[in-house]
């Protein structure tokens, strides 16, 4: 089974309350595939576990990447949450494995 | 032009700059600095050596009217702990041992409305619990503290992995950006003349 990360890789990280995960593609085949292919609704559905208000989304085609910015992720920011991935670090490794066709 | 130092570790290639540029970066065409409001929009990021990457095409504006203030709130305390279970059943016993805290703690008193507890594993015949809480008061959280080592003995059977001794109560932060009118910002620079011993 195919992976997100087979095509793209990323880095994630906190804004105050916010996370935001950027996906970079490999080659630029491969962004217009995400381009096309990669949501905002299916980012949110991915993490339906974390407290998301809405996923804003951004195409950087120039870096051939998209930015998400996960709005209310991080329950209150690095500060107040008890999570152990309380300033959203892991959540680029956690969308790199999700299954892609 | 991105470099780095010669004898160093790390790498600099195309795709550590463009993850660089996209950490904790919101809209690319409006980024905020106190000085210029950036749009990278049309950056271009190209390898023109080993380890020598160049970034261009960056477009600035004018900065924001606003300035950002990162304010912040205490708001109770907080503290952590982890345990290793081992043996079977391990979900089952990260549930009793959760119940076994929380039911003291009740019984002194105290209940806890913000409480976390994190599985990491099971691997084999093990799993690691992480269990986090806050409350608005100092000495709840210090009860919760006393609660754990107590379960190493006196827990479910194969509880370990104290090590660290009594977690540490630390104060709890809420966390408020917000932007007020830059002209309410006076910058006021102090120089201080070193004194030679």
């Amino acid at each position: 089974m195919k992976k997100l990360k087979d095509i793209a890789y990323g880095r994630s990280g906190d804004k105050g309350a916010d996370a935001n995960i950027g996906i970079i593609a490999y080659n630029e085949e491969d962004y217009e595939v995400l381009q096309k292919m990669l949501t905002s609704e299916q980012v949110r559905a991915y993490f339906s576990e974390l407290p998301i208000e809405r996923v804003d989304r951004y195409e950087l085609p120039n870096l051939w990447a998209l930015n998400f910015v996960l709005v209310g992720a991080l329950d209150g920011g690095g500060s107040r949450s008890l999570r152990s991935d309380a300033q959203g670090k892991g959540l680029a490794q956690q969308l790199l494995e999700m299954s892609w066709k | 032009m991105i470099t780095k130092a010669v004898n160093t570790g790390g790498v600099v290639t195309v795709e550590t700059v463009k993850e660089q540029l996209l950490y904790e970066l919101g809209d690319p065409e409006n980024f905020l600095t106190p000085d210029v409001t950036v749009s990278l929009r049309d950056v271009r990021v190209e390898q023109v050596g080993g380890n020598r990457v160049s970034v261009s095409g960056a477009i600035g504006s004018p900065p924001p009217p606003t300035l950002k203030v990162s304010a912040t709130r205490g708001e109770g305390y907080r503290t952590e702990a982890t345990l290793v279970l081992i043996g079977a059943r391990l979900e089952e016993k990260a549930e009793q041992t959760r119940s076994i805290i929380f039911s003291r703690l009740a019984d002194q008193g105290w209940t806890f409305d913000n409480q976390l507890m994190e599985l990491f594993g099971p691997s084999e015949d093990r799993v690691l619990i992480r269990l986090a809480v806050s409350h608005d008061e100092k000495e709840a959280v210090e009860a919760f503290t006393k609660e754990i080592a107590p379960l190493v003995s006196a827990g479910a059977q194969g509880t370990t992995g104290y090590t660290g001794g009594r977690p540490k109560v630390r104060p709890l932060f809420g966390f408020y950006p917000e932007f007020i009118d830059r002209e309410a910002v006076v910058p006021r620079i102090s120089y201080f003349e070193a004194v030679r011993s």
